[in-house]
């Protein structure tokens, strides 16, 4: 049976892949079809590693989070087993990863902007890769719609505009309504039959 | 019978729609307009691009003479002519982008963010020496604002506070963006950005 090992190395991340070619698929000699094991190191981070699944869940979350960023949106992500979560955390990003084993704690990790994109373009680099053929369980980059941006964009990023045209408003209006005017100011009548200036000088 | 009005604006809507076509594994076809900050996001990647390395321009244009890009590209001009579309630029033409212009224009920039990724990094990292990075962002910020300066319309009120914001975060936001722009999958997910999805 060939065993093969690719490498993706991206400063401060590294990804190593193990696997061996799928034959019932008609994978080439030097395609990886199935993956046996894959271990990744961050830079300051312990050794990480694990089933194809886990990995799909990185990859699920991650890709996600890179997509969201680049469009201004910072939120959460949490894989479809719970196993990989990322937040934003201060200017940077926290990872957390929940082992399948019992009794093993959380890993939690730090990443900055550029071990974020370090890491994102690893995980590029493999699903990308002519030399995998692995259905990747993980969400296209698609546009976003007008609603999900508006919905999810930091506040202090909207466009506040209209809510404070409308304050402003709402405050001038109300500080007419305390100048005085005089209620009991009444229209003099007309009075067609009052004397001409001729006849009072009579 | 529709109004000349109403009917200049269906055709420029149907300008702006685009079929998204991504390089994934399978191929679907997703109905979109491009968003309405696409020339202006698309204008300061390229000033932060310019900051970063001295005769951008000249390498803007060899890099899409090599990567094949349209006669946008050709000459300064022209290249020129594309990025006016920028309203906050002094020179504004009142023009938008067609989806071929901004496509070309996202994979321009991500090839470019490619060879410019050491650099991007550095300036990112919170994991070098404080000083140094002081320093670069120093240097990065005032030279970034002139050029903000020299070709932007400084009366705009959104031109001034950047200009006067010592937070730095929307130039952050851009050198992310750049970051994350870079590798294979960069290209795509910055071209995603630059549309909304109906």
């Amino acid at each position: 049976m060939i065993n093969l090992s690719y490498r993706f190395d991206q400063n401060s991340s590294s990804l190593e892949l193990a696997g061996m070619p799928d034959v019932s698929n008609g994978d080439s000699e030097e395609t990886i079809g199935i993956i046996s094991s894959w271990t990744l190191k961050i830079i300051g981070s312990p050794l990480l590693e694990g089933e194809k699944e886990h990995l799909d869940n990185l990859m699920q979350v991650i890709l996600q989070y890179s997509r969201s960023y680049i469009s201004g949106i910072r939120k959460t992500f949490i894989s479809s087993k719970n196993i990989v979560k990322i937040s934003p955390f201060g200017i940077n990003h926290k990872l957390l990863l929940n082992s399948t084993k019992e009794g093993v704690k959380p890993l939690e990790i730090i990443l900055d902007d550029s071990e974020l994109s370090d890491l994102t373009r690893c995980l590029d680099h493999l699903r990308f890769d002519p030399r995998f053929n692995i259905k990747w369980n993980i969400k296209l980059d698609l546009p976003f719609t007008k609603r999900y941006i508006m919905n999810n964009i930091n506040n202090r990023n909207r466009n506040l505009n209209i809510i404070y045209s409308l304050i402003v408003f709402l405050f001038t209006s109300s500080l007419l309504l305390f100048i005085p005017i005089d209620n009991q100011f009444k229209l003099r009548e007309t009075n067609n039959n009052s004397p001409s200036l001729s006849e009072q000088v009579k | 019978m529709k109004s000349s009005h109403e009917a200049s604006s269906q055709s420029k809507d149907q300008e702006n729609d685009s079929n998204f076509d991504f390089s994934g594994t399978n191929k679907t076809d997703i109905k979109c307009v491009i968003a309405s900050d696409a020339p202006k996001k698309l204008d300061f990647l390229i000033l932060v691009i310019e900051t970063l390395q001295i005769n951008a321009t000249e390498s803007l244009l060899l890099k899409a003479k090599n990567i094949g890009l349209s006669e946008d590209f050709s000459n300064r001009v022209h290249f020129w002519k594309l990025r006016t579309s920028n309203p906050f630029r002094k020179s504004y033409a009142f023009t938008s982008l067609s989806s071929e212009q901004i496509d070309s224009l996202v994979e321009l920039i991500a090839s470019m963010a490619e060879n410019l990724y050491p650099l991007i990094r550095q300036l990112l990292s919170s994991k070098e020496s404080k000083t140094l990075n002081k320093e670069r962002w120093l240097l990065f910020n005032s030279r970034l604002k002139s050029l903000i300066s020299e070709r932007m319309n400084v009366q705009r009120s959104y031109i001034s506070s950047l200009l006067s914001d010592e937070s730095n975060e929307f130039f952050r936001e851009l050198l992310v963006i750049l970051s994350l722009s870079c590798g294979p999958g960069g290209a795509t997910r910055l071209k995603a950005s630059m549309y909304h999805q109906i």
